[in-house]
């Protein structure tokens, strides 16, 4: 009864944790290894600026995530300036800001921009108020032209779109087109102009093409029309509606990249870089960018901080796992249950070669002081409180040595847990005096054993990854320890002991 | 390795995981632990029940009852201190005479007032104790024991392991204190087990860390088929501590005093799997059998006639 009560409870946990994993993995795409690659491109503008010693103001447009793209990462180096970003509303901008500058100023922003396979439709968005553009009267006149011309040839809003663009492309030598193409410095915009005193919402973007490695990448004009609910883009270069593959849409409007007051720009730099980073990075930055839900209810809603602490928790389940069976089913013995996975947490940060050094010396010293306590007959509390005392003394000793030797990583014993360093002193003295040195060595032996142990498999990539994005395997381990809680089988260090017992055959 | 522990499952050896899974776990119940746990307790309940102890002389519970120490030990020139919560035999001091003011210890060495004051210190602090919880120290009478083991036994007080399931007497051995122990009479300090034919109560090949030896390494004497004495009276006794604590599965370990016939010395709730060595022979053949067998076992009589009639020696070569 039981015993299938603990069966089920363990298979109900083996289900939910598989389950949990599987939809993180299918479903938000985290990814199942520690360096799977999905492809990214990490943008970076450099600006260079001349200033006079005056205020110095300088806005520049911002990329913003979109459907199928989404940015995160975003930084800014800007030495001595306010920066301000302006909420994500039609476009984004950065506005930084100096009270006096002079000479040349550089300004850097960088973003790195992930791709997503899938396809999400444009969203809804109502319906813009068409602003008709301004045109003097010879061109407005052009313009009327050309629209009663197209009009008459067009049967909708796409057949207009693509006659309208065919004939700014190839130009009649004198004609309208030719004139209107003067007005604006590329077709796009003079394109969406005559859209708009047509009646039209249409729209300019300027965006830049993703190519694998583009040190001055240009930039690029495309159109987007209001069609029925929705901005649809047309490539005024194919002639098509859709967007240019692979490019961002940066901006919208026809505003310049930067806009500066109280200086003179030298230099802009667009450079695209395809970057293969950590997927997992990419995958957690696109559900924050997308505000997921589930995102926002797990490890990586937390706090930065927050977050280290937990990645160095989740692992400790793996390190108690490894000990449950290093004693039940192997039976090695340790000074105190847990006491190793605590030092083998210490070791993350001492590192092995030294945490081994900080550890036998710190043990070492604890124990010489603990034998001379021994001859004052103290009571045991009291005792054990000297000890802590003295176990921080050294480390404190041994951190102020190293550092004056120039071994950092002496620094780091600071991270030992102290009072179970105590305990683990006090523990080996009582067995030295009653088992003798050589039980008490052994069992240190284990103890430092099993704490190397933990730490490896604690340490190994795979682990940690898996831990951190998948919490939810915990369960899988959580019913594995449950289930060894029933092991009625031989511990290995049982089997030479009862030899004598196993017959002849 | 595989092959070993295929082995040991064929000769029914029991393994920590298995004891404490299939036997500690299931027949115990923790609220009867502290009635084993604590020695002065089992003192109480065995003489409730009518079972001989040593003599409690007093007891220690609390810092400063340790200067009334002199007082407890003024009339006695030889005793034993042992913490009420010891296990594996762990903090346990035997006095065997008064020289000037001075105790000597069972190897000759002298101890003084201080040294036995701190020795009540350290257990009251729980030193001793399992899971370190504060403790008491009881003063009790020492054992003399029964010449039977006068050529058997370095120093130390032999005592008899006999391993009781459901009240039924399954295993037993007596453990020789040897130089190496230290004249205690604990198996991993190096005493030597051996083991006891329930039926007929003569001593069958003895263990001496991990090895079969015939003699005494001490001494050069026969270990093997000397008649424990009083064998009966003994397997009643072990079979009444059923009674007593309500343990389906314990340890219950007896000495004979010279004096004084058998006397309880302990029980043990969590008894150790050494006996199988002393024994030659698994433990899971027996437990298995008093398992499955549906035939009375509410008396004493008939769970003593039941381990005598079913479990004859058959050790393993």
């Amino acid at each position: 009864m039981n015993k299938k009560h603990l069966y089920i409870l363990c298979g109900l946990l083996v289900l939910v944790g598989i389950t949990a994993t599987i939809y993180r993995e299918l479903v938000l795409e985290f990814p199942l290894t520690p360096n799977e690659t999905t492809p990214t491109w990490r943008i970076e503008t450099r600006l260079e600026i001349e200033a006079k010693g005056n205020p110095v103001r300088i806005s520049m447009m911002l990329p913003s995530s979109q459907p199928g793209l989404t940015l995160y990462n975003e930084s800014y180096v800007s030495p001595g300036y306010g920066l301000a970003t302006s909420a994500p509303t039609d476009n984004r901008q950065a506005i930084f800001t100096k009270r006096a500058a002079s000479g040349t100023q550089i300004l850097y922003y960088s973003a790195v921009l992930h791709r997503s396979l899938t396809r999400d439709a444009a969203p809804k968005v109502r319906p813009p108020k068409i602003r008709p553009s301004r045109f003097n009267d010879i061109q407005m006149a052009a313009a009327r032209q050309v629209i009663g011309r197209i009009e008459l040839e067009s049967a909708d809003t796409d057949s207009f779109v693509r006659l309208l663009f065919a004939q700014l492309k190839d130009p009649r030598p004198g004609g309208p087109e030719q004139l209107l193409l003067q007005a604006a410095r590329t077709r796009a915009e003079v394109g969406v102009k005559i859209m708009t005193v047509a009646g039209m919402a249409a729209r300019v973007v300027n965006g830049i093409a993703l190519n694998p490695d583009r040190r001055r990448a240009k930039l690029v004009r495309w159109v987007e029309i209001y069609d029925e609910d929705s901005w649809r883009a047309f490539d005024t270069d194919s002639n098509e509606f859709r967007a240019p593959p692979a490019h961002l849409p940066w901006w919208r409007g026809t505003s310049p990249l930067t806009s500066i007051q109280g200086g003179r720009l030298i230099h802009t730099e667009i450079a695209v870089r395809r970057v293969f980073i950590d997927s997992l990075q990419s995958t957690v930055g696109k559900q924050k960018q997308a505000q997921s839900k589930f995102v926002e209810f797990s490890v990586f809603g937390l706090p930065l901080q927050t977050q280290e602490v937990y990645r160095l928790l989740l692992t400790v389940p793996i390190g108690i796992f490894l000990l449950v069976i290093l004693r039940n089913v192997v039976g090695m013995r340790t000074f105190g249950t847990f006491m190793p996975v605590l030092i083998a947490l210490a070791f993350r940060e001492t590192q092995l070669l030294w945490g081994a050094i900080l550890f036998t010396s710190v043990v070492a010293i604890g124990l010489l002081v603990r034998f001379y306590l021994e001859q004052l007959k103290l009571l045991l509390v009291p005792r054990l409180a000297s000890v802590v005392i003295v176990v921080i003394l050294v480390m404190t000793v041994i951190s102020i040595i190293s550092h004056k030797l120039g071994f950092d990583r002496g620094l780091s014993v600071a991270l030992f847990p102290i009072v179970i360093l105590a305990m683990t002193i006090e523990r080996m003295t009582v067995i030295w005096d009653e088992k003798g040195p050589k039980e008490a060595l052994i069992q240190a032996t284990g103890s430092f054993l099993v704490a190397v142990l933990c730490y490896l498999v604690m340490n190994l990539d795979i682990v940690r990854h898996w831990v951190f994005v998948f919490p939810e395997s915990l369960l899988l381990v959580l019913a594995a320890t449950l289930a060894l809680g029933r092991y009625s089988g031989y511990r290995l260090v049982e089997l030479p002991r009862f030899r004598v017992l196993a017959g002849k055959d | 390795m595989f092959r070993l522990a295929k082995a040991l499952k064929r000769n029914g050896v029991l393994g920590i995981n298995a004891r404490n899974a299939r036997y500690i776990l299931e027949y115990n119940e923790r609220r009867n632990y502290p009635l084993v746990d604590d020695k002065a307790l089992t003192k109480q309940v065995a003489l409730k029940h009518n079972v001989a102890v040593p003599d409690l002389y007093g007891m220690i519970e609390i810092q400063r009852q340790v200067a009334t120490l002199p007082d407890i030990l003024a009339g006695h020139d030889d005793f034993v201190i042992k913490p009420a919560n010891g296990s594996q035999g762990e903090g346990i001091l035997v006095i065997t005479g008064k020289t000037e003011g001075l105790y000597r210890k069972v190897d000759g060495a002298l101890v003084t007032d201080e040294d036995l004051k701190f020795l009540v210190t350290n257990i009251l602090s729980g030193i001793y104790s399992l899971g370190g919880q504060p403790d008491k120290a009881l003063i009790e009478y020492r054992v003399k024991f029964d010449p039977v083991f006068e050529d058997i036994a370095y120093r130390g007080v032999p005592d008899v392991r006999i391993i009781i399931f459901k009240g039924v007497p399954v295993m037993a051995m007596v453990r020789l204190p040897t130089r190496m122990s230290d004249g205690k009479a604990n198996l991993h300090r190096g005493c030597i087990g051996a083991g006891i034919d329930i039926a007929t109560g003569y001593t069958l090949t003895a263990v001496w860390k991990n090895t079969i030896v015939t003699e005494h390494p001490d001494t050069g004497n026969p270990v093997s088929g000397v008649e424990i004495p009083q064998w009966s009276r003994l397997l009643k006794i072990a079979s009444g501590a059923y009674e007593m604590t309500n343990l389906g599965y314990q340890g219950i370990d007896l000495v004979l005093d010279k004096e004084r016939g058998p006397l309880l010395l302990e029980l043990n709730a969590r008894p150790g799997l050494n006996i199988q060595i002393a024994n030659r022979e698994g433990l899971q053949a027996r437990l298995d059998k008093i398992e499955a067998y549906t035939g009375p076992l509410d008396t004493i009589a008939e769970r003593v006639a039941f381990a005598r009639g079913n479990f004859a020696s058959r050790a393993i070569s």
